[in-house]
């Protein structure tokens, strides 16, 4: 085998390993030839944070997790990280451990606790240290699992509380609620109607009180000028003078009085002449009806009647005659 | 009436004896090889050779394979994820997908193609010109001459190959990304390691082990069976990278069921 394919060998060989390894450390973030600084932080538990998962400060990945062990006295778990060297962490530091995205990856973010007094730190005076290296306390945030299974618990509650209520709720208890649902209706229909009706009223009540208002405004404008008037009068002093003129006045009707009384005197007289005319008249009807005089009996014969009656047609007759033949009865000669 | 009756069982009777007959040669050839590994003076100078045979030569079609899947995947996992699943889990995919899958699994079945198919052909050759029985006429351990050297070779050299292919494709996944998908190079870096694990290099590491030493098994074992001249060579050719294809896929399950749970 020549020297040339031998290291053609070495050769693949050694950039394969290098790829592979070189690879696999920058994909993990290996920090070659930087120092960094050990940090440790203290919590009640973990959840899902893995050695070489992510440590934040203000959002920029500053180092990784390097180790989790569990505290001896087993009441803290004991997470060592790796800092970059370069970062300064604010004196009253704390951890909190959460869920980077949704995809199940976590993260240890440092952060100044005086920004989350509602997360409860796990309890670390601020200067500890051990070893030389700084402890801060820590907070695990509920992993989504958690979470889920008090979601869970809820769901169970409810469901245990729907069953109690569907209990509750028989089907008399429906029954009566749709009938007490009923009667909220035709009680409120009736309010309704109880409502319009008392609009109607009262619309008509407030169109006559405007008509009484109008009316009244009207009367009290006569009055007014009534009263104006008479205040005219008064002030002009013209109530004495009719009270003058109704004085003549009842002086001229007196003198009438008097002339009616004149001729009631002379009525009289005429009255009794007026019944002596008519006591006359009864007399000559009286023997008109009983057929004596000659006005009697033609009233009471019809023969007198029938004749007149022969001759008018005669007389018609003639008249009829002269009309047509006028020649027959006048004769015009000038000599 | 009564032969035809009986030849079904003959022929099931027939199968069980020559698988058992063929698992009892495999397991000679295996045990001779393990036993030929203590003589490092025949293979020892042999290794190298195979090594640049299998490893080496095997690099450029083991990288253009993983070039083109790399830049599939890429386009891929845009057009599925895109509107649903932030772009960056392009990297995720690409990367996750390479290391575990389609890195080992894709080049084994490259090589076993081209390594498998060689050795068999190589070694049938030998095995029908009889130069295997000139080999133990010489007193040489043909264990140790031919197996043992492209054994161990396949095993060195398939987890280079796998690591090369594996850095191809994600090299290329993350270009497409670049200048295909209009991604940004930090955008594909974040999802390629958001779930990145050293441990997904390893299962490849350990995949491709078992993938080469598959695949130059099974190739010396049909090489060393074969018979019947330069037709028995094509056929144990052709036998060999079914077999040692098939092998691959069901140790890709089983890694994948025992190393990833």
């Amino acid at each position: 085998m020549s020297k040339g394919r031998e290291l053609l060998v070495g050769f693949v060989i050694i950039i394969a390993v290098a790829v592979g390894v070189g690879g696999t450390l920058w994909l993990k973030g290996a920090h070659w030839g930087r120092a960094l600084v050990p940090l440790e932080i203290l919590v009640p538990n973990v959840a899902e944070l893995t050695p070489g998962d992510a440590v934040v400060f203000r959002g920029v990945r500053i180092g990784r997790v390097s180790s989790i062990e569990v505290e001896p006295d087993g009441q803290a778990v004991r997470v060592s990280v790796n800092l970059e060297k370069t970062v300064k962490l604010p004196e009253d530091a704390g951890a909190v451990l959460a869920p980077e995205s949704m995809f199940g990856d976590w993260q240890a973010e440092i952060v100044s606790r005086s920004h989350y007094p509602e997360y409860d730190f796990y309890a670390v005076p601020r200067s500890a240290s051990s070893g030389g290296v700084r402890v801060v306390g820590g907070y695990t945030l509920p992993e989504l699992t958690r979470l889920t299974a008090s979601a869970e618990e809820i769901s169970t509650n409810l469901e245990n509380l729907t069953n109690r209520l569907e209990m509750a709720f028989s089907q008399k208890t429906a029954q009566n609620l749709s009938q007490a649902i009923d009667n909220i209706e035709a009680i409120s229909r009736e309010i309704r109607d109880l409502v319009n009706q008392e609009s109607s009223v009262a619309r008509n009540v407030t169109a006559n009180a405007d008509t009484a208002l109008t009316q009244i405004e009207e009367a009290s404008r006569v009055a007014r000028r009534s009263f104006e008037r008479v205040d005219s009068v008064l002030r002009e002093a013209q109530l004495d003078s009719i009270v003058t003129n109704v004085r003549l006045a009842t002086g001229s009707i007196r003198q009438v009085s008097g002339v009616v009384s004149g001729s009631s005197e002379q009525i009289q007289s005429t009255l009794t002449r007026a019944d002596s005319v008519f006591a006359r008249l009864d007399r000559i009807t009286a023997q008109l009806e009983s057929g004596k005089g000659s006005l009697g009996i033609l009233l009471s014969d019809s023969t007198f009647a029938v004749r007149a009656e022969g001759v008018l047609a005669q007389l018609d007759l003639l008249l009829r005659d002269l009309r047509e033949n006028p020649r027959r009865y006048v004769r015009l000669s000038i000599f | 009436m009564r032969v035809s009756l009986l030849r079904p069982v003959e022929a099931v009777g027939g199968a069980v004896l020559s698988s058992v007959a063929t698992v009892g040669r495999a397991g000679y050839l295996a045990v001779g090889a393990v036993r030929a590994l203590r003589k490092g003076s025949i293979w020892g100078p042999h290794l190298l050779a195979q090594m640049a045979k299998i490893g080496v030569d095997s690099v450029p079609i083991a990288i253009f394979i993983a070039l083109f899947t790399g830049v599939v995947l890429a386009l891929q996992a845009s057009y599925t994820f895109t509107g649903a699943v932030p772009l960056y889990f392009v990297g995720t995919l690409v990367g996750k997908t390479m290391v575990l899958e389609l890195g080992p699994v894709l080049t084994g079945l490259a090589l076993s193609g081209r390594v498998g198919a060689n050795i068999a052909a190589e070694i049938g050759t030998m095995r029908v010109t009889e130069q295997v029985d000139a080999l133990e006429t010489l007193a040489y351990d043909p264990n140790a001459y031919l197996v043992v050297p492209r054994v161990l070779a396949g095993a060195l050299m398939f987890p280079i190959v796998v690591l090369l292919a594996d850095a191809v494709g994600v090299l290329a996944g993350w270009l497409t990304s670049m200048y295909l998908l209009d991604m940004s190079s930090q955008t594909f870096l974040k999802g390629l390691r958001l779930f990145f694990q050293p441990w997904d290099v390893w299962f490849s590491v350990i995949k491709s082990v078992s993938f080469g030493l598959t695949v130059t098994s099974v190739g010396c074992f049909f090489g060393f069976s074969t018979s019947g001249g330069a037709e028995g060579v094509g056929k144990s050719t052709t036998r060999s990278v079914v077999v040692s294809s098939m092998i691959i896929l069901v140790l890709d399950a089983f890694w994948a069921a025992t190393l990833l749970k």
